[in-house]
């Protein structure tokens, strides 16, 4: 990966997040807080860097096996779990701060929410191929299941 | 099942998940949609097909063995979150063989260990 889109990649995520923990949780009334194009724009830029991001990621599960190292698999599983752990948080976080008020509505636009959240699974599944694959018991299990399967 | 090029052949294993998840109608026509995603994918490119539609390559099986989830539809999607199957790719005798039929949390104890395996290489703590 590469890892100046992922510091930028990190700093993004690491913006939306600081804006989002910056509104107290508090009991009482809810109170709107103007982050007018603040947060939208950041999450547009975790929308857009996060897509750089993802096919660079799917390109290492591109490479020959020889080309893919213990190093090289560990740290992207390294990076996409810090991934979908951070999205997932500000994804869950701001749409209960959107329902409850707490942001505009204008500033937690569904179209966009949805596409980070697709953007997620994406990361997730990334995730998942390359966990499972450097799993030596899945793969026993898989070479099991193959030979059942020809048998 | 075959479109007249690729074949596909259900394992025992796939099998066994399929009748232990007994999906209903809508999610049959689910996998079944997936299934016909996956043939298009690797007949069109076969080598280096569109992950869109053929899933993911499992790390470090030659290309072999795939994964894709399952676009479930939203009623259906409940607590467990999207069906996943498993695939292998025999690319030379162009026949796919349905290997899995599983939810994320089945595997979630085996990817959770490499997750931790690699939070323990990558993750140091802080020397002052």
């Amino acid at each position: 990966m590469n890892e100046t889109q992922n510091l930028d990649f990190a700093g993004k995520v690491g913006g939306a997040r600081a804006l989002i923990e910056a509104v107290p949780a508090k009991k009482g009334p809810a109170s709107v807080f103007s982050f007018s194009l603040v947060l939208t724009s950041q999450l547009r830029a975790v929308r857009d860097v996060g897509k750089l991001v993802s096919r660079d990621m799917n390109a290492i599960l591109d490479l020959s096996d020889e080309s893919q190292t213990d190093d090289l698999l560990y740290r992207t599983l390294t990076s996409v779990t810090w991934i979908v752990d951070s999205m997932t948080f500000i994804l869950d976080e701001g749409t209960k701060m959107a329902a409850a008020e707490r942001i505009p509505a204008s500033d937690w636009p569904p179209g966009l929410i949805t596409e980070i959240r697709e953007l997620v699974e994406e990361f997730e599944d990334i995730q998942e191929a390359l966990g499972l694959g450097l799993s030596d018991e899945f793969k026993k299990q898989v070479e099991l299941a193959k030979a059942d399967a020809l048998r | 099942v075959a479109d007249g090029k690729i074949t596909v052949r259900v394992g025992p294993t796939y099998q066994r998940d399929h009748d232990r998840l007994s999906p209903d109608d809508e999610t049959q026509k689910a996998i079944d949609a997936t299934i016909l995603d996956i043939i298009a994918a690797l007949s069109e490119n076969p080598n280096n097909p569109d992950k869109t539609r053929a899933g993911k390559p499992f790390a470090r099986d030659k290309h072999q063995t795939w994964k894709r989830r399952i676009s479930m539809p939203g009623s259906n999607m409940g607590k467990r979150g999207a069906l996943r199957l498993a695939y292998w790719w025999r690319r030379t005798e162009r026949e796919i063989v349905l290997l899995y039929l599983y939810y994320k949390r089945d595997k979630a104890d085996l990817l959770q260990k490499e997750i931790d395996d690699a939070k323990k290489r990558f993750t140091r703590t802080p020397t002052t």
